[in-house]
């Protein structure tokens, strides 16, 4: 794990305070356990319609019935997960927004997103990340809650970053 | 500073049904042999009991049973590790007893994902070994092959995954065991992992409360990926074992961000006490750690006693380090004791390398040990032979320099007792000890050559024996000592007027060596000896060698008078 022996040679990239943003529309809200149920069911009494046009429609109106209803996003903002910084290293966003995290290198320890601080009612395990090494991967999550949330790489401690969301 | 007593982490938690079940087993023949001996009504008793004990002995082996987890290619219950290993962490959770996974002879593709908060399931305790075909367990470790070629990790249902997330991704390791305690990993080989193989860790998140202590790593075999093979970091004591890795970008062993009793310790204030008040020691023996960027790193590891093992044909041997990355700095106290740390010369930087690193330039090569800031670190009883730079070198990591935040990476407190340099003259280090005359607390006593012990000498104003004092020398606090010296020319040459642009020049200092590009011409300066006399057992490996025109340019580059010789 040497990653500056090299006197003089190294100066710690810092992260960088602009912030790049792409505007999307994902819907990420999801059903409840009980909706999920209620809606295989219904699926279940579809598929028993031996008419192929009746057994479609009624698979339509299930579909349409249980289509997710939550807040759709706002925009979502991605950010860049360099080797030791997320970039940008501030962001402000409003509720509803997504982020959407990006790898930018493969890394030979891997990093992660996980939440250190963030606001009452908020579970860390909303914004875990697992550990990843590859260039390419993503990590998206909505915010729901305004507030001040910090994030760093628990691999990394001083790898952070934070999001001021307001509503 | 070695703080505590040695106490290393006790044996991994055995399948405690298994050892009631061997129990009622001893207790039914104890009674079944009073049988014989009672006489008369007392005899029928017996009988009684002993038919009663075999019956309990019979029921505890059949309980024991199911705590087995049987894993093979055909005829087996479950067909992958990761259905076992879940199986099995499902009945832990209820029975409260500790399971085996029971991997038989074949080639597993896929990676296991062990996360100790994943609901309903328990795998503190759990052990994931390879076995034969009979069921035993199985002394070729070479027999049960996880192969991460195209493999995926199944991560769906753990803590942070939700619906929308990938149900799998590509396994960047073999075995992950995240917050897991006791885990136990036996007779398996991982390769072709993109990351590492065999990975345990708890999150620095306070939120999660995690927690990794007392794994074993035992008759294992790790080749062929890009970062680590056996990998522990954020954790308590554990046991690597018996074990052999090469082929790895960065290293075979790693034990890293050891944690401390409170998350803010430093050394720099001497009444911060120590790191762990009850330390829990990581034992490392058996290992045979080759064909790497390093054999051994370690990055702020503490408390770990590295034994009996053989570091060879890497770029550099043994590396615990400080670096700000990771938490709980500086690295410190670690035994370094009665291992085989020689041939450290393979030139990663060159063409020709085995190994694809991942380590950046500037990082020393064809060393046995590198003590790169590290605070009571004793090397003691080692046979140190053949590295081509140094056979065992201690040097600070200057904030000044930009290096370390907070200067915690200042060379203290380490001594070199008793090392037997040079193979009995057979094959010597190119020079045996190298001390940047930084820090402070530093000692060599004791250590043998067929000669003389060579010590790298610097420009002379400093006195050999000032360098390199005999042990045992005072102990030093950080407070006490600076990480900088320019004084003794073995940090850095200050008579390079034009600092920054010549240091490069004078590969007789860590400064030096660190600096010049690119990174293969650190081999300039070495002693080579191609090839190295015979070692029974081992073969050395060198990468394509630099040309002798790249280093007369590096030393000709401006026919500078300032320029010292190469060595």
């Amino acid at each position: 794990m040497i990653t500056s022996i090299a006197i003089l040679g190294v100066a710690l990239f810092m992260p960088a305070s602009s912030f790049s943003g792409s505007v999307g529309g994902t819907e990420l809200r999801s059903l409840t356990p009980a909706q999920k149920k209620a809606k295989a069911r219904a699926m279940a009494k579809c598929k028993q319609i031996k008419s192929k046009a009746k057994r479609n429609a009624c698979i339509k109106q299930v579909n349409k019935k249980f289509a997710p209803s939550g807040p759709a996003v706002g925009r979502t903002w991605t950010v860049d997960v360099w080797d030791n910084y997320y970039a940008p290293g501030i962001l402000d966003v409003e509720v509803n927004d997504a982020i959407e995290w990006v790898w930018k290198e493969d890394s030979r320890e891997g990093h992660n997103v996980s939440l250190l601080e963030g606001p009452r009612g908020v579970s860390p395990y909303d914004f875990e990340s697992r550990v990843i090494y590859d260039d390419g991967s993503k990590f998206k999550r909505q915010i729901k809650v305004a507030g001040t949330y910090t994030f760093f790489c628990s691999l990394h401690a001083g790898m952070q970053m934070q999001v001021n969301a307001r509503k | 500073m070695l703080f505590g007593v040695l106490a290393m982490a006790g044996p991994a938690q055995a399948n405690t049904l298994a050892a009631k079940a061997d129990k009622a087993d001893k207790k039914a023949k104890a009674t079944c042999a009073k049988v014989q001996k009672a006489k008369g009504s007392a005899k029928a008793k017996a009988r009684v009991a002993c038919n009663k004990a075999k019956a309990d002995a019979r029921k505890a082996r059949s309980k024991a049973a199911s705590g087995y987890f049987d894993v093979c290619k055909r005829g087996c219950k479950y067909r992958t590790i990761h259905e076992g290993a879940m199986a099995a962490g499902k009945w832990q959770d209820g029975t409260k007893e500790r399971a085996t996974v029971r991997i038989q002879p074949g080639t597993y593709s896929e990676g296991v994902l062990l996360h100790g908060k994943k609901a309903g399931h328990d795998f503190d305790g759990l052990t994931i070994m390879g076995v034969t075909a009979a069921k035993k367990p199985n002394p070729n470790s070479r027999a049960v092959i996880l192969d991460g070629t195209d493999a995926q990790t199944i991560v769906s249902g753990n803590p942070g995954w939700q619906e929308g997330d990938p149900a799998s991704v590509p396994a960047n390791n073999a075995i992950e065991g995240r917050s897991v305690n006791d885990l136990v990993m036996k007779n398996m080989w991982a390769r072709n992992y993109s990351n590492n193989t065999f990975f345990v860790w708890a999150s620095t998140n306070p939120a999660f409360d995690e927690r990794c202590d007392g794994y074993v790593m035992d008759n294992l075999a790790s080749s062929d990926t890009r970062s680590y093979g056996l990998f522990a970091r954020n954790c308590y004591g554990g046991k690597m074992l018996n074990s052999e890795g090469w082929n790895h970008g960065d290293s075979a062993i790693y034990i890293g961000e050891t944690p401390c009793d409170s998350d803010d310790w430093n050394n720099r204030n001497p009444a911060n006490g120590p790191c762990q008040a009850n330390p829990k020691w990581t034992l490392v023996s058996g290992i045979k750690s080759h064909q790497g960027s390093l054999g051994y790193s370690g990055t702020n590891s503490k408390y770990v006693k590295i034994t009996n093992s053989a570091f060879y044909n890497n770029g550099a041997g043994l590396v615990p380090n400080t670096l700000d990355s990771e938490r709980y700095e500086p690295s410190g106290d670690l035994i370094i004791e009665n291992n085989k740390i020689f041939w450290n010369n393979l030139n990663y930087y060159s063409t020709g390398s085995p190994i694809e690193t991942v380590i950046g330039n500037g990082n020393p090569i064809g060393a046995g040990i590198l003590l790169y800031g590290t605070d009571g670190v004793t090397v003691r009883n080692n046979e140190i032979f053949g590295n081509e730079k140094w056979g065992a070198a201690s040097f600070s990591g200057p904030e000044l320099f930009g290096v370390n935040t907070g200067d915690d990476a200042r060379n203290m407190n380490n001594s070199f007792i008793g090392n037997k340099m040079g193979r009995n003259g057979v094959d010597p280090n190119a020079i045996d000890f190298f001390n940047d005359n930084s820090g402070g607390g530093n000692c060599w006593q004791g250590n043998t050559a067929s000669g003389e012990v060579t010590f790298a000498p610097g420009n002379g104003s400093v006195s050999l024996s000032s360098v390199y004092p005999n042990c045992p020398a005072s102990e030093v606090n950080w407070v006490d000592v600076l990480s900088v010296d320019l004084f003794a020319g073995l940090q850095a040459n200050a008579s390079l007027t034009d600092f920054e642009n010549k240091a490069w020049k004078d590969l007789t200092t860590i400064f030096g060596v660190a600096e010049v590009r690119p990174s293969k011409l650190q081999e300039c300066a070495w002693d080579i000896q191609t090839p190295h006399p015979a070692y029974p057992g081992f073969t050395e490996l060198r990468a394509d060698p630099v040309s002798g025109a790249d280093c007369d340019e590096l030393y000709g580059r401006s026919g500078d008078p300032q320029l010292p010789p190469r060595n």
